[in-house]
C-alpha cells in the first residue's frame, strides 16, 4: 500500500512538473505569436503609409492634416494610410497599438517587450523605432518564460520605394 | 515470501515461550490455552456468543463494548495490511523508475518538437525580413549585392536564445543556439537570384542533426 502511494505520488509530481513546464512553453509560444502579429501589422502599416513620422515624445494632434515633423528615432511611430491612422508606442514594458478608422479607435496592448539588446551589451535606452539607412526600422526583444525572441521590422513606405 | 516486520516474543502462562511475527494477527484470549475458554468454545449454546466476542475482539472492542487499550487486540487484524513485502518495494521502485524515465522522455520529446516549430517560424520570419530589406531598401542599404564579385559574406545569427540557469556563462542571461546563415545565390537569368537561409537542427536521441534550407526568389 505504501509502495502504491509512493509510486502514485512520485508520478503525480512528475506529471505536475511536466505540465507546469508545458504551460510555460505554451505561454512563451503565445506571447511570441502575439508579437509576430504585431510585427506583421507594423510592417503593413509602414509599407502602406502615405505619411509617417517617428517621435521621441507623444505626437501632437494632427487633426486630419499632415503629421508634424518628427525625429529620426524614438518610441512613437505614427503611420497614416488610406484607411486611417495607426500609432505604435513603446512605454518601457509593452507596445501599445492604436488604430483609428472613421473615428473608431481600437487599441491593443502587447506586453513583454523590451528594448533590443545583444547578450553582452545591454542597450542604454535605445529607442525601438528609427529610420537609419533610409529604411523605417523597429527592433525590440520579447522575453518569455523560456527564452528571448528578437523582433526586427524593416519597412519602406510607398512614397520611398 | 519474506515479510518486512519485526518479531515479537510472548511469554506463555505455562512457562513456555512462543515467538511469532508482529504482522501476524494476535491470538485471541481463548486461543491462548485457557481451559475454560476452550470449553466455552466447544459448547454449542455459547458458540454464537464466542464468535461474537471474537468479532468484537477483532474490531478492538472489549467485552463491555468499548475499545480496549491493548494495541495487539485493537490492530491485530490490520497489521497484516500495513506490512509490505520486499517484492512489493522492489516492484514499486521499478515502476517508479519506469514512470520517471517515460515521463522525462515524453517531456523532452514535446520540448524538442515545440522548439522545432518555433525555430521554423523564426527562420521564415527572418527570411521575410531580409527579403523586404533586399527588395525595397535603397541599393546602398541592402544586405547583399547581386552579381557582386567576390560574393558577399553571409549574414549570420542565432535562432534560439534560451534563458540560462543562474548565469551559466558570465553575466549573459540568454544563450545563443541554433546558428543560421543567410546568403544570396546569383542566377544567370534575371529574376532567378534567391536568398537562402540555412540552419542546423540539433540531434535528439536517435535522430541525427540535419540541415534545413529555406529559399525565397528575389524580384528582378
Amino acid at each position: 500500500m505504501l509502495g502504491v502511494f509512493l509510486v502514485v505520488g512520485a508520478a503525480t509530481g512528475f506529471l505536475l512538473t511536466a505540465m507546469q513546464r508545458q504551460v510555460a512553453v505554451l505561454q512563451a509560444t503565445a506571447l511570441e505569436a502575439q508579437h509576430e502579429a504585431l510585427a506583421e501589422i507594423m510592417n503593413d502599416s509602414i509599407k502602406s503609409a502615405v505619411d509617417f513620422q517617428i517621435y521621441k515624445d507623444a505626437p501632437p494632434s494632427s487633426s486630419g492634416g499632415p503629421l508634424a515633423p518628427g525625429n529620426s528615432f524614438g518610441d512613437w511611430l505614427v503611420c497614416v494610410n488610406q484607411n486611417g491612422t495607426r500609432e505604435f508606442h513603446f512605454d518601457g514594458g509593452q507596445i501599445e497599438y492604436q488604430q483609428t478608422e472613421n473615428g473608431v479607435v481600437q487599441k491593443r496592448v502587447f506586453p513583454g517587450a523590451a528594448r533590443s539588446s545583444s547578450n553582452d551589451q545591454p542597450t542604454n535606452g535605445q529607442p525601438i523605432f528609427n529610420s537609419n539607412l533610409g529604411v523605417v526600422q523597429a527592433q525590440w526583444d520579447v522575453t518569455t518564460t523560456v527564452d528571448q525572441v528578437p523582433f526586427n521590422v524593416f519597412g519602406v513606405p510607398l512614397q520611398m520605394q | 515470501m519474506s515479510w518486512i516486520c519485526p518479531t515479537r516474543i510472548d511469554r506463555l502462562g505455562t512457562g513456555g515461550v512462543r515467538m511469532y511475527r508482529d504482522c501476524e494477527p494476535a491470538p485471541f484470549a481463548h486461543e491462548k490455552g485457557g481451559r475454560a475458554s476452550s470449553r466455552a468454545a466447544r459448547t454449542s449454546l455459547t458458540h454464537g456468543r464466542t464468535m461474537f466476542s471474537r468479532r468484537r475482539s477483532a474490531l478492538g472492542f472489549d467485552k463491555y463494548g468499548s475499545r480496549g487499550r491493548d494495541p495487539s487486540r485493537r490492530f491485530g487484524r490490520f497489521r497484516l495490511q500495513s506490512a509490505f513485502s520486499l517484492v512489493e518495494v522492489l516492484a514499486s521502485l521499478f515502476i517508479l523508475t519506469l514512470s520517471a524515465a517515460g515521463i522525462t522522455a515524453a517531456w523532452r520529446l514535446a520540448d524538442y518538437q515545440e522548439l522545432l516549430t518555433r525555430v521554423d517560424r523564426r527562420a521564415e520570419r527572418i527570411l521575410r525580413q531580409y527579403y523586404e530589406l533586399q527588395t525595397f531598401a535603397p541599393p546602398d542599404s541592402r544586405p547583399f549585392t547581386i552579381n557582386a564579385s567576390p560574393s558577399p559574406s553571409p549574414v549570420t545569427g542565432y535562432l534560439y536564445h534560451p534563458r540560462l540557469i543562474a548565469n551559466q556563462t558570465g553575466t549573459a542571461q540568454f544563450g545563443n543556439e541554433i546558428p543560421f546563415s543567410i546568403s544570396i545565390t546569383n542566377g544567370t537569368a534575371p529574376g532567378t537570384s534567391q536568398l537562402v537561409l540555412a540552419y542546423t537542427i540539433p540531434s535528439f536521441g536517435a535522430q541525427a542533426s540535419r540541415q534545413v534550407t529555406k529559399t525565397v526568389v528575389l524580384n528582378p
